[in-house]
């Protein structure tokens, strides 16, 4: 099975290689699923009938963030909110960056939140 | 939205429903509003005559403007009063409150015979309209004050958050900034979360992580996990 935070490891040797504005967005967009994807699979082990359930792909991303509150984990539900922002940022909005320092502090954080996510799902 | 009385233009008919009418005469210029960002909502109302004091009061969404053949428009909007307190407020024309909850209805006839412009003051009860903490009210976005309005059990919860988070940014010596807005999923029809935005200044993003645990760990611990999932705290570099 796919491992999710392959992605995070893509996105951090694919900015290393380039620093354009299209390489930056598709690298916030893939460490957001390495920690929604990482986060799904956690709580498919407490909740796998109702992911199964779940008619709409996107209606996925709050279930999982709901299901880490019911389990005392608001502070990774929190922080993935935080990450899909700058993801959404990231694959919807089409205004520039305002400067090429904004774009790299913006993927920065994004990996590093993404690192500190899947850190912190660790004891889920 | 309430479509605008035909009326003579010597009285200005006053609705209380859940929209604003303030209806316009034909020696006024006449002002196209197309949209909700049309109306500045901290700021100064649109129509120009009429000035709302920046940070008292907000009016968000449900704007339109409805042209009659007698030149009337219809203002539908939503004003919020953020104080506890009862305001006086100054209008010209006419103006006043209502909310979408109470829906109080009654109509107000004035004669108009000062002229379009002509000026009153109108004492509002505290007890008719929703009613949102200035502090909230001053950071909340209006998203995030439609989302209030819709679900005013959130307010007193969102206003412990926010007051809890600055006790946070005190303890811990920080230079912050706070806004209250809305998330919702962009792929999905789902009811999104209100949520506490924090920009902290002259922190490096590894501290600004461990800040972010601290304040989540510092929330009210009895926020039961039904508002947890509609109240979010996301914590970024300013």
């Amino acid at each position: 099975m796919f491992n999710p935070e392959d992605f995070l490891l893509f996105a951090k040797n694919l900015i290393g290689q380039a620093s354009d504005e299209k390489t930056a967005r598709t690298c916030i967009g893939r460490t957001y699923y390495a920690a929604h994807l990482t986060a799904r699979e956690k709580i498919r082990r407490y909740f796998p009938t109702e992911l199964q359930k779940l008619e709409k792909k996107g209606d996925e991303h709050k279930f999982v963030r709901d299901r880490l509150i019911d389990r005392n984990h608001a502070d990774i539900s929190n922080k993935l909110i935080g990450l899909a922002r700058k993801r959404n940022r990231a694959d919807y909005n089409l205004a520039n960056y305002q400067s090429l320092a904004e774009q790299q502090k913006e993927v920065t954080n994004a990996i590093q939140l993404c690192e500190n996510i899947i850190f912190l799902l660790k004891s889920v | 939205m309430s479509k605008v009385p035909k009326m003579p233009q010597e009285t200005l008919v006053m609705e209380y429903a859940d929209t604003y009418q303030s209806p316009l005469h034909s020696n006024n210029e006449m002002v196209t509003i197309d949209s909700p960002s049309s109306l500045d909502y901290t700021g100064n109302f649109v129509f120009g005559e009429f000035t709302l004091p920046r940070k008292h009061w907000f009016m968000s969404s449900k704007t339109s403007l409805q042209i009659e053949p007698t030149f009337s428009a219809t203002l539908s909007a939503y004003l919020i009063k953020p104080s506890l307190r009862p305001h006086t407020f100054n209008v010209s024309n006419f103006w006043s409150e209502a909310t979408r909850i109470e829906r109080p209805l009654r109509t107000v006839r004035h004669p108009s015979g000062l002229g379009p412009f002509f000026e009153m003051q109108e004492t509002i009860s505290p007890s008719a309209s929703i009613q949102i903490p200035h502090q909230l009210a001053e950071i909340a976005d209006e998203s995030a004050l439609n989302m209030l309005l819709s679900e005013a059990d959130l307010i007193s919860h969102a206003t412990r958050l926010y007051e809890s988070a600055l006790r946070e940014f005190s303890n811990l010596g920080l230079s912050a900034e706070c806004s209250l807005t809305s998330y919702v999923e962009p792929e999905s029809e789902e009811v999104g979360n209100l949520l506490l935005g924090v920009k902290i200044h002259g922190k490096p993003y590894a501290e600004i992580l461990q800040i972010w645990d601290k304040l989540s760990m510092s929330l009210p611990s009895d926020l039961p996990a039904e508002i947890q999932k509609k109240l979010s705290i996301v914590v970024d570099e300013a």
